[in-house]
C-alpha cells in the first residue's frame, strides 16, 4: 500500500505565492506532486534552457537574473518568483539569458502541467499573461474608486468661462451675471486674467458707496485675484478660500482662465473633513487650540489611507495642513510680538517643500530676511521663529534633528547670506558637504514676501543649470545608496539595528527617486520642487526618456503608497509608524510589484550615473 | 564494454549467478555507468524508517524514494511504502510518528523489497548514512533470497563529512545530521522523520553538494563517489 506522496512543505510553499494561491485544492496537489526540483550553482554561471521543453521555473531558494539578448537586465528573481514563462506562453524560443547569482533550488513545471494550471484558474492564467505583457504598467492607476477628498479642481469645474472686459461698465456686468445666473465674473484683457468681479463687489463697492451704473468694471473689480491651477486639489482651493476668506477662485492653466470655483462647488463636493480642519486652524487664537486640532491629523491620515487615496495626494493634504499650522502660528506670533521691522519670507525645505509629508515628519524651515538685521531686529525674528518652531513641535512636527529651523541663527539670515550659502554649496561642491544640503534644494515659500524667495530661487537655479561639477557631485551622492536589490538570494536587504529583515522604504525607495528628480530639475534649472511635478516637467526634455519618467513616477507612487499603507497598518496595531516594511507582511504580488519599482529606481540611478558622473565617482 | 572489470562488476556477476528469481537477476544485471556525468546517470534517493538501529533485531516500517533523472528530482515518480512489522512499532513511534494502527494496510517486507529493487534498477542509490539502510536491505535480502545484493551508493553524509574535512572544519555528528546539512546549503526544511520527505531532502542535498563540488565542470558519478567513502 502506498501512502499519499504529497510533500506538505512544497504544497504549503506554493499555496502562499501568487498566483498559485488562486489554484483549486486539487490543482495545487497536482503541482506539488508533479513538479521536478533542480539545483543551480552560481559557479556554473548561467542556466542552459532547453527551448524544446519549456518550463516554468519557480525560485525556491537562491537568486537569479534574466537578461535579454542584448544583455539588458529584465528581471532579478528571488524566492517565490518565476522565470521561463515567456517561452511557455508563446511557444517560441525566447533568447533570454538566466544567470545564477546565488546557489538555489528551483521547482520546474512542464508545459502540460502549466497548461492544466492555466485552465484551472483564470487568475493563474492572467498573472502570467500580464507578467509577460508588461512589467511596470501593473501598478499604475488601477483603482478608480471615488476619492472625495482627493478630487482635483478640473473634475468638478464646468469648462465655461463667463468673462467681460475691464473697460465695460458695471451694468453690463450685472446683466451678464443675471443672464447666466452666476455670482461672479472673470475679467479678461488681451486674453489674460486681470481680475474678478463678484456679487459682493457690486454691493459693497458700488451700491453701498453710491456709484452709478456707468462705473467701469476696472475701478471696482478685485485686481490680480488669488487663482488656482486646474490640476490642483479641491482641498487646496478650499484652503485658499478659507485662509483669505474669499468665496470665488478663478481656475487657471498658466495665464489663461479656464473657469471659476466657488464655495458652493466645494460644499457640493462634500470633501469636508480636511476643509473643516483648515477652517478650524484658521479660527484658533492660541497654541493650545492648534495642538488640539493637530491631534486630529493622524485620524485624517488613517481615513485617507483606508480610502485608498493616492500617496502623492495624501502627501499634499498633510503638507497643506502643516502649511496652515505654520501660517497660523506666524499670524499669532506677529500678533503677540508686533509687526516685523521689515519684510521676511518663511521658507520650508525637504518633505514640506516637496509637499510629500507623511506621519511623523519633522520640521525643516528657515527665514529669509529682506536686509541685514541689527541686534534688536534679529531679536524680534528670533522670538518669532522660536514661537513658530516651538508651536510646530508641540503640534507633532518635531524639531529637526539637524537644527535646520528658522530658530537656528544660521538659518534666519538675510537674502544675501542665503545666496552666499547656496553659492558655496554649488560652486565648491564636495560630495560630503553636499550630503546634508540636498533638502535645501527642495524649497518653497510659505508666508511673507514671495519676492524675496523668488530672488533666492532664481539665483540658485541660474547657478545649478548646466553646472556639470555640481551636478556630478550631487549625482555621486544620489547613487551611493542603492535600491534594495543589491543583495540576492532573498528579495530584501536585511537591515541592521532593531528593524532587521525589513525594507527601508524611505531611504532606499522614495528618497532615491526624490534625489533623482531633484538632480535632473537642478540640471535643467526647473523651479518645481514636488517630485511628481519635477518628473512631469521633465517629460519631453532630452535628459530623461519618456519611459524613464513614466517608470519613475509609477515607482514613486507605488513605493510611497506602500510606505503609507505600512504606516497605516503600524498605527492600527498601536505602533509608532516608521519607514520599515517587513516583506513577509505583504502579499506575493505586492512583493513582485515592489521589486519592479525598485528595479526602476535602480535603472534610473544607473542612467544618472552614466549621464552626470562620467566616472568621476 | 569497459575493459576494467573491477570488483564491483565481479561482485554483480557472482551475485547474478546466485539469484533465482528473474526480477533479482534483472536488478543485479542492470549496472550503472559510473563514469557518466552525474546529471546523465539516473539515481534513486531512498530513506527508511525503522523501529531501531539494529538490522538483526529491528524492523523496517516505512520506505520513501524519489528518482533523480537528468539532475532533476522527479516528484511524480516518488513513492512511500508502509511495511508491516512482525512485532509492534514500540517506542520508535515517538520519532517517526507511525503507530501500529497506521500499519493496518501496510505491505509485507518481501513485497516492499521487490518494489524498491524495481525502482532502484539501473540507478545509483542515494542515501544519507546509507550504510544503515543497506544493512537493513541486506538483512532482508539474505532472508528472502539467500544472498546479498550489490549497490552503487552515494552517501550524502559521507560526502558532507569529506567536504567539511577538506575545508579544515571540525565536525561532529550533529553537524552531519540530514537537516543540519540541508541548512548549510540554504535548502528549505522538510518534515523530518518522514521517509519520503527525508528522501527528497537527501536528493536536494546531493544536488547541492554536487553543484558545490563540480561547479561548471562535468562531474562523473565516480568522482562524486570518491567523496562518498
Amino acid at each position: 500500500m502506498t501512502e499519499d506522496i504529497e510533500i506538505t512543505e512544497i504544497k504549503q510553499f506554493l499555496s502562499a505565492i501568487v498566483p498559485f494561491d488562486s489554484l483549486s485544492e486539487s490543482a495545487l496537489s497536482r503541482v506539488a506532486k508533479g513538479l521536478r526540483i533542480s539545483y543551480f550553482a552560481a559557479s556554473s554561471g548561467h542556466i542552459e534552457i532547453d527551448y524544446d521543453n519549456p518550463q516554468l521555473y519557480i525560485v525556491r531558494t537562491g537568486g537569479f537574473e534574466v537578461r535579454d539578448k542584448q544583455g539588458g537586465l529584465l528581471d532579478r528573481l528571488a524566492e517565490g518568483e518565476y522565470f521561463g514563462y515567456p517561452s511557455l506562453l508563446t511557444g517560441q524560443n525566447v533568447n533570454n539569458k538566466v544567470t545564477v547569482l546565488e546557489d538555489g533550488l528551483v521547482y520546474l513545471i512542464d508545459l502540460t502541467l502549466f497548461k492544466y494550471l492555466r485552465d484551472d484558474s483564470i487568475n493563474f492564467d492572467r498573472f502570467f499573461n500580464r507578467a509577460h505583457a508588461k512589467r511596470m504598467k501593473r501598478f499604475s492607476d488601477s483603482s478608480d474608486t471615488k476619492r472625495v477628498i482627493t478630487q482635483t479642481i478640473e473634475s468638478i469645474i464646468k469648462h465655461q468661462v463667463i468673462s467681460i472686459s475691464p473697460s465695460a461698465n458695471i451694468v453690463d456686468a450685472a446683466k451678464l451675471m443675471d443672464k447666466h445666473r452666476i455670482s461672479s465674473l472673470i475679467i479678461i484683457e488681451h486674453d489674460k486674467l486681470v481680475g474678478i468681479l463678484t456679487d459682493r463687489d457690486l454691493r459693497s463697492r458700488v451700491l453701498a458707496v453710491g456709484l452709478n451704473g456707468d462705473t467701469l468694471i476696472e475701478s471696482v473689480m478685485t485686481k490680480q485675484p488669488h487663482c488656482i491651477e486646474r490640476t490642483a486639489l479641491l482641498f487646496e482651493a478650499s484652503m485658499i478660500m478659507s485662509t483669505y476668506n474669499i468665496h470665488h477662485l478663478p481656475v487657471v492653466e498658466g495665464d489663461i482662465a479656464v473657469g471659476m470655483i466657488t464655495t458652493t462647488d466645494l460644499v457640493r463636493s462634500q470633501n469636508n473633513q480636511p476643509i473643516f480642519l483648515i477652517g478650524e486652524i484658521n479660527r484658533q487664537n492660541n497654541l493650545d487650540g492648534l495642538i488640539t486640532i493637530s491631534k486630529k491629523i493622524p485620524d485624517l491620515l488613517q481615513t485617507l489611507i483606508t480610502s485608498d487615496a493616492r500617496a502623492d495626494e495624501i502627501g499634499r493634504i498633510l503638507t497643506l495642513l502643516s502649511d496652515s499650522l505654520t501660517r497660523r502660528l506666524l499670524t499669532l506670533g506677529e500678533a503677540e510680538f508686533g509687526p516685523p521691522p521689515f519684510e521676511y519670507s518663511w521658507i520650508v525645505f525637504g518633505s514640506q517643500g516637496r509637499m510629500d509629508q507623511t506621519a511623523g515628519s519633522d520640521q525643516d524651515n528657515g527665514m529669509i530676511l529682506a536686509q541685514q538685521p541689527n541686534e534688536q531686529q534679529d531679536q524680534y525674528f528670533k522670538q518669532l521663529a522660536e514661537f513658530v518652531c516651538h508651536g510646530l513641535d508641540a503640534c507633532g512636527y518635531i524639531y529637526c534633528p539637524g537644527e535646520i529651523m528658522a530658530k537656528t541663527d544660521k538659518w534666519r539670515v538675510s537674502l544675501a547670506t542665503w545666496q552666499g550659502y547656496f553659492y558655496r554649496w554649488v560652486n565648491t561642491p564636495s560630495p560630503q558637504a553636499l550630503l546634508n544640503t540636498s533638502i535645501f534644494f527642495d524649497m518653497r515659500v510659505l508666508a511673507g514676501s514671495e519676492t524675496l524667495f523668488e530672488q533666492l530661487q532664481q539665483k540658485v537655479l541660474s547657478t545649478t543649470r548646466g553646472n556639470q561639477i555640481f551636478i556630478a557631485a550631487m549625482a555621486g551622492n544620489a547613487v551611493a545608496n542603492r535600491a534594495p536589490l543589491g543583495f540576492f538570494g532573498k528579495f530584501v536587504l536585511d537591515r541592521d539595528g532593531e528593524e532587521n529583515k525589513a525594507l527601508d522604504l524611505k531611504h532606499r525607495g522614495v528618497a532615491l527617486i526624490n534625489d533623482i528628480a531633484r538632480i535632473y530639475a537642478l540640471a535643467e534649472g526647473l523651479s518645481e520642487v514636488n517630485t511628481r511635478a519635477r518628473l512631469e516637467k521633465l517629460l519631453g526634455r532630452k535628459t530623461l526618456s519618456h519611459k524613464d519618467v513614466k517608470n519613475l513616477k509609477d515607482a514613486h507612487e507605488f513605493i510611497a503608497h506602500m510606505r503609507l499603507y505600512n504606516q497605516g497598518e503600524q498605527v492600527k496595531q498601536g505602533k509608532t509608524p516608521n519607514n520599515f516594511l517587513k516583506p513577509g507582511d505583504i502579499s506575493g504580488l505586492l512583493r513582485h510589484q515592489l521589486k519592479d519599482a525598485f528595479e526602476a529606481v535602480n535603472s534610473a540611478q544607473n542612467g544618472l550615473k552614466m549621464k552626470f558622473t562620467r566616472g568621476m565617482f | 564494454m569497459s575493459t576494467n572489470l573491477g570488483w564491483n562488476k565481479l561482485n554483480r556477476w557472482i551475485l547474478a549467478l546466485k539469484a533465482k528469481e528473474s526480477h533479482i537477476k534483472d536488478y543485479i544485471g542492470a549496472s550503472c555507468d559510473l563514469s557518466g556525468a552525474y546529471r546523465e546517470v539516473e539515481m534513486l534517493s531512498v530513506d527508511m524508517e525503522m523501529t531501531g538501529l539494529n538490522p538483526k533485531k529491528n524492523e523496517v516500517i516505512s520506505i520513501g524514494w524519489v528518482p533523480i533523472i537528468n539532475g532533476e528530482i522527479v516528484l511524480s515518480q516518488a513513492r512511500k511504502i508502509l511495511v508491516k512489522p512482525k512485532f509492534g512499532v514500540g517506542d520508535s513511534a515517538t520519532i517517526h510518528g507511525i503507530h501500529d494502527h497506521h500499519l493496518n494496510d501496510a505491505i509485507t517486507l518481501d513485497i516492499a523489497l521487490e518494489q524498491l529493487l524495481k525502482a532502484m534498477q539501473g540507478r545509483v542509490l542515494v542515501a544519507h548514512h546509507g550504510a544503515l539502510d543497506i544493512a537493513f536491505i541486506q538483512q532482508a535480502a539474505q532472508k528472502y533470497y539467500g544472498h546479498k545484493l550489490p549497490f552503487d551508493l552515494l552517501d550524502t553524509l559521507l560526502i558532507e563529512a569529506k567536504r567539511l574535512q577538506r575545508q579544515g572544519e571540525h565536525y561532529n555528528k550533529q553537524l552531519l545530521r540530514l537537516y543540519a546539512c540541508c541548512d548549510r546549503y540554504g535548502l528549505p526544511p522538510l518534515a523530518a522523520h518522514n521517509a519520503l520527505a527525508d528522501a527528497v531532502a537527501t536528493a536536494q542535498l546531493l544536488l547541492a553538494q554536487a553543484a558545490a563540488i563540480g561547479g561548471n565542470s562535468r562531474l562523473s558519478v565516480k568522482e562524486l563517489m570518491k567523496f562518498s567513502h
